[in-house]
């Protein structure tokens, strides 16, 4: 049978004499279909003292905790075998070449001396420091320690992957390169990922479902798939050429729209009315089209509903009030 | 008002043998501006130059018509947040940047005031009297941009200013840009986060190696780049069909076929021509569900301009 | 002709036991700390001695060798405690040295960019890698010990006569015992000073001070109040006492062996709770 690869119950965590975590429960992951998950929230609601529980580093005050299948209390080390962390903060050892740390590092985890180095070598190409793993960290740049921090991360091939802000910190061709690697991890290797990240872009790139936190408890799990292939009444229209009589037409297929200026549209389909009738009304309108998309809520949108900052999703108000052009 | 502006004449700046810019020329209007670039390729010794804190080997810089060799000048109209932390160790929020503003010349109820206001527009009014040392990552961030806009500066300077901020403080901090560039200050900001620049510069200056490669409005910026036909990525339900009408089109270059063949990358010549195929095709019996544009964002023209190529 | 799909692959192989792992800390930094000529230079000059009491030691048991002598110098080589107590004393002098100048390289370099973080996400407790740096140096210091004491012993018990063995084969335990004492000492000594300074120089200079300033503290004190109990903040001093007792020799006069032991064992806890408050990988700031 399977074991689920993050289960907490009752979780409860006290950092000196504040409660951090105040009761969370979650069920995230089977063993052995690698997907990846992302934890959100603003600072302060608990993520990192939950990354850092689930490493054993932070003991519980009261619930389960536990990591494929082995609780975080008793198997700690059986836990920290199969994970592999990439913290935050910058993390190295200043006077050794990138392999002779991965080598510590692999041998560490418990692989044996000889595979040790081959899997220092392996990993350090993989994320493109091919070139440099014989130099001391040291003089390694931001961009480049990070992606060392990654590598030592999967020298001993984990079961699931904590990366805390991994592309902190980096330039666009890096941060490219590091989410490329990331999904590679899940999809081609089969790991859990667990992404801890406050870029949403990212999140959502990369990550098959989310989980958001705050004030210490998770307020919001969702299925990014599932919210991708939801449904398609709204639609985000860019046209070129004269749109002022869109609005007056579109009631005419039944449908409303609200014009954002510089040709951008917002527009409500119901259900009944067919995307082909909305072609047929823009080229009678002799209306080019640049853009058009099926809204849904963007990750952004979800967390802000998550956080209680908006109520519903904007463009549900096209809906029920028009406002005029 | 060509006064108003940011302007850089053939400025170049080495340190040694370390290049920092070279040559560079750039107009800077009124709005936020962003400055993108791989690591290394002179965003801070851009900013550096800007507020005095080096001097240029060669070229003349003009901030709003005032010269940074004039300090006195300058730092009284512009503000600059670092990457890093520069807070004494002694310092709350509050005295940090109350103690600033007293070096601008403020009486102390005037700074006091000033600072209080600054803390109050970043939300760091609860913290402000524990010591920055204590801060979080994001806090410090915060604190950083209460100094940098607490003596209420025309040109703001601000490097990587959204770098660990949690999603709602970004599109807090994000609304004050757009707040002071309605206003008609200068916002410069150097950013990694491509889509962010998108949605909330005015104009955006590429620069690599030292020297600039591109710099305007993003679509402008992209309409100038000849080289690349325009990318467009349609979703449809057959998409083998839809790719055979649009390949009898000569406008269209490239199609690249989606592994699920419900979607086609586009390659076209001529956007026009494009959309005006598109409808016809959508009218005639297929079902076209959705058209993006692919290229029209920073991130494209980083890849075009910049790329992975060091 | 096939083509292969080389590159990263994600291991699923077996995983090293508990004391294998235990075992790669020792081995790198041994490596490490065997590569520094100086260190190598260090452990040749601190074996001089006791080659010299081999050399003595075969003197002593051949008689015909022994008549080219005078009685003070055969006073001198007589192997007994005495002769163990002076060999002792020298090797632990060199041993300050090897810990001060291997001990600074073991956890700085772990300490300053906050590489424990990413030790302790691996199956190691604080409590392995402590014990497992304390090894480290155990084996250094071993080696130019007791290891050549215990050398230095089986040479004597063998080339002497029967009653040699029967009366002074308490100096093997006392030998091992009493430097084992010192080596933890010395070696939390120095795996403290590494936690606790970023210069490698600092750190070593943290080891030679405990000792020499400690010395020279216990003689001013014992100076201002014309006592005796001062001696007990020396550690070399109270070791010295340990050892007097081991080897069934005159005690030295001032604090017994009772209070000298006490001494040392609150030394080497105070040192334990020092360096354990540096291990920290994750701090907690209320």
């Amino acid at each position: 049978m399977a074991d689920t690869v993050v289960e907490l119950e009752g979780l409860k965590v006290k950092l000196g004499r504040r409660e951090i975590l105040r009761g969370i429960s979650c069920r995230l992951g089977v063993s052995g279909v690698g997907k990846a998950f992302g934890l959100l929230g603003p600072n302060g609601a608990g993520k990192s003292t939950l990354i850092l529980t689930l490493l054993g580093f932070h003991k519980p005050l009261a619930g389960r905790i536990s990591v494929l299948g082995f609780d975080c209390r008793t198997r700690l080390n059986e836990v920290r075998a199969h994970v592999g962390y990439m913290p935050e903060t910058d993390s190295f050892i200043a006077n050794l070449s990138a392999v002779s740390f991965l080598r510590l590092m692999g041998e560490l985890s418990g692989l044996p001396g000889k595979i040790a180095l081959e899997k220092a070598h392996e990993a350090l190409f993989h994320v493109g420091l091919g070139e440099a793993r014989y130099r001391e960290l040291s003089t390694y740049s931001l961009g480049m320690k990070q992606m060392a921090k990654l590598a030592q991360a999967i020298i001993h091939g984990p079961e699931l992957l904590i990366l805390d802000e991994p592309t902190n910190g980096l330039d666009p061709s890096a941060r490219r390169r590091m989410l490329r690697l990331i999904t590679e991890m899940k999809e081609k290797q089969g790991m859990n990922v667990l992404l801890c990240s406050h870029l949403l872009r990212d999140v959502e790139q990369v990550c098959d479902e989310v989980v958001i936190m705050k004030d210490g408890m998770i307020v919001h799990k969702c299925n990014l798939e599932e919210e991708r292939r939801s449904n398609k009444c709204f639609v985000e229209l860019e046209v070129s050429g004269n749109d002022a009589g869109l609005r007056g037409a579109l009631p005419a297929i039944g449908a409303e729209g609200v014009s954002e200026g510089n040709g951008r549209w917002r527009i409500v389909l119901p259900p009944s009315v067919q995307l082909q009738t909305l072609w047929e009304l823009l080229g009678a309108q002799n209306l080019l089209v640049r853009k058009l998309t099926h809204r849904r809520d963007t990750l952004e949108e979800i967390f802000l509903k998550a956080m209680g900052h908006i109520a519903h999703t904007p463009g549900e108000s096209a809906h029920t009030s028009v406002q005029p052009v | 008002m060509t006064s108003l502006s940011v302007v850089f004449d053939e400025v170049s700046k080495f340190y040694g043998e370390v290049l920092g810019v070279n040559r560079v020329s750039m107009n800077i209007p009124p709005g936020i501006t962003s400055l993108v670039g791989p690591n290394g390729s002179g965003k801070t010794t851009l900013m550096n130059l800007m507020t005095g804190l080096i001097h240029a080997d060669a070229g003349t810089i003009l901030m709003r018509g005032i010269s940074p060799r004039d300090p006195e000048k300058l730092m009284r109209i512009t503000g600059y947040a670092t990457q890093y932390d520069a807070a004494p160790r002694w310092a709350t929020g509050f005295s940090f940047i109350t103690t600033g503003l007293l070096l601008f010349g403020y009486s102390r109820s005037e700074a006091e005031q000033q600072a209080w206001k600054a803390l109050e527009q970043v939300g760091l009014t609860d913290a402000a009297h524990r010591k920055v040392a204590a801060y979080s990552k994001g806090m410090r961030q915060r604190v950083r941009l209460a100094q940098a806009i607490a003596h209420d500066p025309e040109i703001i300077l601000l490097d990587e200013p959204l770098n660990g901020l949690d999603p709602l403080v970004r599109a807090g901090t994000i609304e004050l840009f757009r707040t002071w560039a309605n206003r008609g200050r200068h916002v410069i900001l150097s950013s990694h986060v491509l889509q962010e620049v998108d949605l909330i510069s005015d104009q955006v200056i590429l620069i690599a190696n030292g020297m600039i490669v591109a710099e305007g409005k993003i679509r402008d910026v992209r309409e100038e780049i000849q080289e690349h036909p325009s990318q467009f990525i349609v979703r449809c339900d057959d998409a083998s069909r839809v790719a055979s009408l649009l390949f009898d089109e000569d406008h269209v270059t490239e199609i690249r076929l989606n592994e699920d063949r419900l979607g086609l990358l586009v390659m076209t010549r001529d956007r026009e021509r494009f959309s005006r195929s598109i409808g016809r095709i959508a009218t005639n019996g297929h079902v076209i569900d959705s058209i993006i544009p692919a290229d029209e964002n920073v991130d494209a023209l980083y890849e075009y301009l910049i790329g992975e190529g060091k | 002709m096939a083509v292969y799909k080389r590159g990263y692959q994600r291991y699923q192989g077996p995983i090293a036991g508990r004391w294998t792992r235990f075992m790669v800390l020792p081995r790198f930094a041994w490596k490490r700390l065997f590569q520094q000529r100086l260190i190598i230079l260090l452990m040749v000059v601190a074996f001089i001695w006791p080659l010299l009491c081999a050399i003595f030691i075969y003197i002593s048991n051949n008689s015909d060798l022994l008549k080219g002598f005078g009685p003070q110098f055969r006073d001198f080589i007589a192997v007994n405690g005495r002769f163990f107590l002076v060999f002792m004393n020298a090797q632990a002098f060199f041993a300050v040295f090897l810990g001060a100048m291997s001990g600074p390289g073991l956890i700085a370099p772990d300490v300053a960019n906050n590489a424990l973080l990413l030790y302790f996400s691996r199956p190691i407790s604080r409590a392995d890698y402590s014990l497992a740096r304390l090894t480290t140096l155990f084996g250094m210091l071993s080696l130019i010990t007791w290891v050549p004491g215990l050398l230095l012993f089986a040479m004597q018990a063998g080339m002497a006569e029967d009653p040699w063995l029967t009366e002074h084969w308490k100096i093997a335990p006392a030998i091992v015992a009493g430097f084992a004492v010192w080596i933890l000492l010395v070696s939390m000594v120095a795996l403290a000073g590494s936690a606790y300074a970023r210069l490698r120089v600092v750190a070593g200079g943290i080891v030679l001070g405990f000792f020499f300033i400690l010395s020279g503290a216990s003689v001013m004190i014992n100076g201002v109040f014309r006592s005796d109990w001062g001696w007990l903040l020396n550690p070399a001093w109270s070791t010295q006492t340990l050892w007097r007792a081991l080897l069934g020799l005159d005690p030295q006069p001032g604090p017994g062996v009772a209070a000298c032991a006490l001494s040392l064992a609150i030394m080497i806890l105070f040192l334990a709770f020092v360096l354990e408050r540096k291990l920290r990988p994750v701090e907690v700031v209320s």
